[in-house]
């Protein structure tokens, strides 16, 4: 076991979770300029303010759109976390410090983890999952520098929509200092997915998109099983299918995702539904940064968040 | 590598004091760090609420500065709950319960034992009224459900094996071939046995970590679903400000502290915990004319020896009904961290009604 070189990626784990948190305290702010502010009239009702519309007719998503990170951030309902520390407890050694304690206590902290509305997996794959859970370090896309990828990214940052096509960017950061700044181009042209088309299997998938309406349904499929739904061992299937909604109403927009995984759930999963807020000032997203996979298949020691 | 090290360390430090400053900007409040080891107050990075669904920020689905959303948890300027030294009130101990059990997790100090995966390293269990000697022990509880699922795989005296999967989820209680069992249509048999649920409900709310979480929501006048999540001594104060009543009392014999609570989901049933050093050694349940004794001991950190949670069980747990052993079992090892555990409700139990 290399101790030292797991020890160093531990306190690099959580430099990095407590920079999300630093990160996430700015963005609340709007010190980055990802708005958080909301849209629309100061102290009014954003779903009150006129919905652009593209040439076609449809509601026009363009725009930075705030409030949108992962599932993790999706919130507990009645719960209550907070506080980067807390103190040591009695039966912890005289030499306990607070901070250390934070590594122990991500797993409790994580909203994700929280929610009662998890997906239901068939039960041959329950213990897969929890061991899956337990080796975070090792086999979380997170620790091992890949895309978040759909639906674990969460909704995008920024939106620029065209009768045609939309572009989505998405920010670093999402999950607990985890996820890059991506991109995903889809066409709009109601056509449904080519069984032609020869697999091709990526981090968010195959997208077509159509209207329902005024909603905007994105159906991907042909996704890359080495992702996550979300913390905890949520493992996936390469016949994962995502379908998200985006109904914008005034400068207010509702997200909302269902995932279908008959390999490995029992039932489809809808995600905790996701409320944005248009963002008065434009969204800027850095390039992906650099990540080193420094922990490998070596580990002999857990952690996880 | 050492190198790495310690500027993980001090950029680490950097953060921690960053994290300060900016939730005193962003709260109005002042930073209180203190050295590390010491209670601190916590009116910066200050533990809040977050509202229902509301959007959460980063690791932790918390950040220091985000907007205050509710308010249950956030200690203010008079900083986290301590106890007085010697203080006996009931809230005193129900906080210093979970909090020498090492349930009371993150800034908020919030009780957030979710889940439980037990596995026994061996005992003895009753089946038809006879001992049967267990090979496999395993306790899967989602105390939000509520509900746990206990696998169960022993050898009787005539060396004949049993196995059972006995669960429990909120109003239901049935039996499984297999974990999971028609979850997936086809595979496993479910039977329904609405008999045992007050006998599974009491197990679960007298165990380890159900009974101070039951203990807790007694105090509040709440459910456990509503009372879960909450720092103990804030979630009492605000309770009793609303006006709420307590149906969780306390008395002391010598140094011991008696607890008695409901059992939430079976009327009538009363449970006494005695409490050593804010550790249960047993924990009573009165119902009708029965009486189920739990006895602890052995408490340690049991969990994997790689992921040391910091949260406390029992070593050893016998339960005896009206005087009679009926489980005894000793640990192996535990997963408190949160880990994936539920117990759907199968339609042929929902249909066969609770």
């Amino acid at each position: 076991m290399n101790k030292q070189r797991i020890t160093g990626a531990r306190l690099l784990a959580c430099t990095a979770a407590i920079l999300a948190v630093i990160g996430s305290s700015l963005v609340a702010q709007g010190g980055l300029g990802q708005g958080g502010r909301g849209g629309g009239a100061p102290g009014g009702d954003p779903a009150a303010a006129p919905t652009p519309r593209l040439a076609n007719g449809k509601p026009d998503l363009t725009g930075s759109w705030a409030g949108g990170l992962s599932f993790t951030g999706a919130g507990a309902p009645g719960v209550t976390v907070g506080g980067m520390f807390r103190r040591c407890t009695p039966f912890q050694s005289k030499n306990c410090m607070e901070w250390t304690n934070q590594s122990e206590d991500w797993p409790f902290m994580s909203t994700s983890r929280l929610d009662m509305r998890v997906p239901i997996y068939k039960p041959e794959h329950w213990d897969k999952m929890i061991e899956k859970d337990q080796w975070t370090n090792r086999d979380d896309p997170v620790m091992t520098c890949l895309p978040l990828g759909v639906p674990r990214q969460g909704p995008p940052a920024r939106i620029f929509h065209t009768d045609t096509d939309i572009t989505m960017l998405y920010r670093a950061g999402v999950d607990g200092a985890g996820g890059y700044a991506e991109h995903r181009m889809v066409a709009i042209d109601g056509k449904p997915h080519n069984p032609q088309r020869p697999n091709n299997y990526t981090y968010f998938g195959y997208t077509v998109g159509r209207w329902e309406g005024d909603t905007l349904v994105l159906d991907s499929i042909g996704f890359s099983d080495e992702t996550w739904l979300g913390r905890g061992g949520y493992f996936h299937s390469d016949k994962m299918r995502v379908v998200e909604k985006f109904t914008r109403t005034g400068n207010q927009m509702l997200y909302e995702v269902t995932v279908e995984d008959p390999e490995v759930l029992v039932e489809p999963w809808v995600m905790p539904s996701r409320m944005l807020r248009l963002s008065p000032t434009n969204t800027i997203i850095a390039e992906r940064g650099s990540c080193t996979e420094s922990e490998l298949k070596e580990v002999s020691s857990q952690y996880r968040h | 590598m050492v190198d790495r090290r310690s500027l993980a360390i001090g950029v680490l430090a950097v953060l921690v004091a960053m994290s300060h400053v900016e939730s005193g900007r962003a709260q109005g409040q002042g930073a209180q760090a203190q050295g590390a080891g010491a209670p601190r107050g916590q009116g910066a990075g200050a533990p809040r609420g977050e509202g229902a669904g509301a959007p959460g920020p980063g690791a932790g689905g918390r950040g220091a500065g985000a907007p205050q959303g509710r308010g249950g948890g956030g200690f203010g300027d008079a900083g986290p709950f301590t106890p007085t030294p010697g203080a006996k009130d009931l809230k005193t101990v129900l906080f210093n319960w979970t909090w020498h059990m090492g349930m009371l997790r993150s800034g908020n100090e919030s009780e957030l034992i979710k889940t439980l995966d037990y596995h026994a390293a061996g005992g003895t269990i009753q089946v038809d009224g006879q001992p049967c000697t267990l090979t496999k022990y395993r306790v899967q509880a989602n105390y939000q459900v509520p509900g746990y699922r206990a696998q169960v795989e022993c050898t009787r005296l005539n060396k004949q094996k049993y196995s059972n999967v006995e669960t429990v989820s909120g109003e239901y209680a049935w039996d499984e071939d297999i974990p999971g069992a028609e979850l997936v249509p086809g595979k496993g048999k479910a039977t329904p046995k609405p008999a045992a649920l007050e006998e599974r409900l009491i197990r679960l709310w007298a165990s380890p970590h159900g009974a101070p979480k039951a203990a807790i929501a007694g105090a509040a006048g709440l459910p456990t679903t509503q009372s879960f999540g909450q720092n103990p001594a804030v979630l009492l104060d605000n309770q009793a400000k609303a006006g709420a009543k307590s149906t969780t009392t306390l008395e002391w014999q010598g140094e011991k502290a008696v607890i008695t609570y409901p059992i939430p989901g079976v009327p009538g049933a009363m449970a006494t915990a005695t409490l050593v050093n804010y550790l249960p050694e047993s924990v009573v349940v009165t119902h009708g004319p029965n009486k189920t004794e739990f006895i602890y001991g052995k408490w340690a950190d049991w969990n994997n020896p790689l992921f040391k949670i910091e949260a406390l069980y029992a070593g050893t747990i016998v339960e005896r009904k009206n005087g009679t052993v009926v489980r005894s079992v000793t640990a192996k090892v535990t997963e408190i961290g949160q880990i994936y555990v539920i117990m759907p409700v199968p339609d042929s139990v929902q249909k066969a009604g609770k």
